[in-house]
């Protein structure tokens, strides 16, 4: 899962366990998640 | 039945159908609405969405921009008689619009690409979301005939009424002009002997009834013609409003007549 | 549309139509009273989204079903009517 740092903007993979939600670069803690590459169906309702 | 048209263009109609049931205006009233079929995107594919609305959203505003159809070329999925998709019963309609590094821009629905040229947006200024700087949206809508009963996305007619003619009757007038003031429509007015009503100005009667009242001597009555109706009409583009009106028909025929096969076996 | 027979007598059906609404039975009942034949001729349904319309047609004696069948004639020849005198009122 892919997730990007709202401060540098860099593309950051975090690992729960050890260093928790936060980017590895900058230190911040709000990272946003990537959308998927894959291909969404949905009605137009 | 007398028909008498009042304007007509390509997207809104007004005549008086005269010589006939309110059963039969409002049956051609209802199947102008709900019954007659046109295209609408149904599913869409969202390949990429950085835009401020929710795919869910961007959905919906593509399913209510109305598509050219043509009754004949095309059927509803539930009705075709392939199983999968054919061209008769789905038609891909793609979008893919960026904005550039240095502004946003509108996004159209001129900017909808269609597979089949003869199914086109009928309106191509339609404001469909606007990108701010780097946003993109690239997907593909999936468009199936449906009707207007399932969903607002496939009604086909707007605005679709009728009223009854209004009949005024003048009749022992004494030119005190009090119904000439009090109608809120001015459509009396004073004329040598009596007040008079022009034949265009008498459509526009809202059949209030405030003449009647501020007539003293009872000299002006209101009643409506139960045998014609003013019909005004509006097509939103899928079809032209003589199209929309003849199909109309012909559904109620349709009904009709396979009704009429049923029961000749029963 | 699914046409399915409640009750019959020799001068009285009750019809249930699957599938229509408003729009076909209000016409369907109106060309109906306008026959002599026809003593009664009604439609019911709960709600269009939820149940389907039952018409009752009571005659005078002839075969309802045959009643009805004219009254469908009748509908398409009015339709055709309305599309001969629009088509020549557009020219």
């Amino acid at each position: 899962m892919d997730y990007k740092c709202t401060r540098c903007k860099r593309t950051v993979e975090i690992d729960y366990q050890f260093t928790g939600i936060r980017c590895p670069y900058c230190g911040h803690r709000i990272l946003v998640k990537e959308r998927p590459t894959s291909i969404k169906t949905i009605k137009a309702e | 039945m007398e028909i008498d048209v009042l304007e007509l263009s390509d997207r809104s109609a007004k005549f008086i159908l005269s010589n006939t049931t309110a059963a039969f205006a409002n049956g051609l009233r209802r199947a102008m609405l709900a019954d007659v079929p046109t295209l609408a995107i149904d599913d869409v594919n969202v390949y990429n969405n950085t835009s401020v609305l929710y795919d869910e959203q961007l959905a919906l505003r593509l399913g209510l921009i109305p598509l050219v159809t043509s009754f004949d070329d095309f059927v509803p999925q539930d009705e075709c008689t392939c199983e999968d998709g054919c061209p008769a019963c789905v038609i891909s309609l793609t979008l893919s619009v960026e904005a550039t590094a240095d502004e946003g821009r509108m996004v159209y629905s001129g900017d909808i690409v269609s597979s089949d040229p003869k199914v086109q947006p009928a309106e191509m200024n339609i404001p469909i979301i606007e990108l701010k700087v780097n946003q993109k949206v690239v997907l593909e809508g999936v468009a199936h005939m449906g009707y207007g009963r399932d969903h607002a996305k496939w009604q086909a007619g707007v605005a679709c009424g009728y009223k009854n003619l209004p009949i005024i009757t003048i009749d022992g007038c004494d030119r005190c002009g009090a119904c000439v003031n009090v109608c809120p429509r001015n459509i009396l007015c004073l004329g040598d002997k009596f007040v008079e009503v022009s034949d265009e100005s008498r459509l526009n009667c809202s059949l209030c009834g405030l003449c009647q009242d501020a007539c003293e001597i009872d000299a002006i009555s209101v009643t409506e013609n139960e045998s014609s109706f003013i019909f005004t009409m509006e097509s939103d583009g899928s079809y032209t409003v003589n199209e929309l009106i003849i199909n109309a028909v012909n559904t109620i025929k349709r009904k009709a007549s396979s009704m009429g096969d049923i029961l000749s076996t029963l | 549309m699914e046409l399915k027979i409640i009750s019959k007598e020799d001068d009285e059906i009750q019809l249930e139509i699957k599938g229509e609404s408003h729009t076909l039975l209000n016409m369907l009942k109106s060309v109906l009273l306008d026959d002599e034949r026809v003593e009664i001729a009604t439609y019911d349904m709960k709600h269009v989204t939820i149940s389907d319309p039952v018409i009752l047609v009571k005659t005078d004696g002839t075969d309802p079903i045959i009643i009805v069948r004219d009254a469908a004639s009748k509908l398409i020849a009015q339709c055709d009517e309305f599309l001969t005198v629009f088509n020549r009122s557009l020219k």
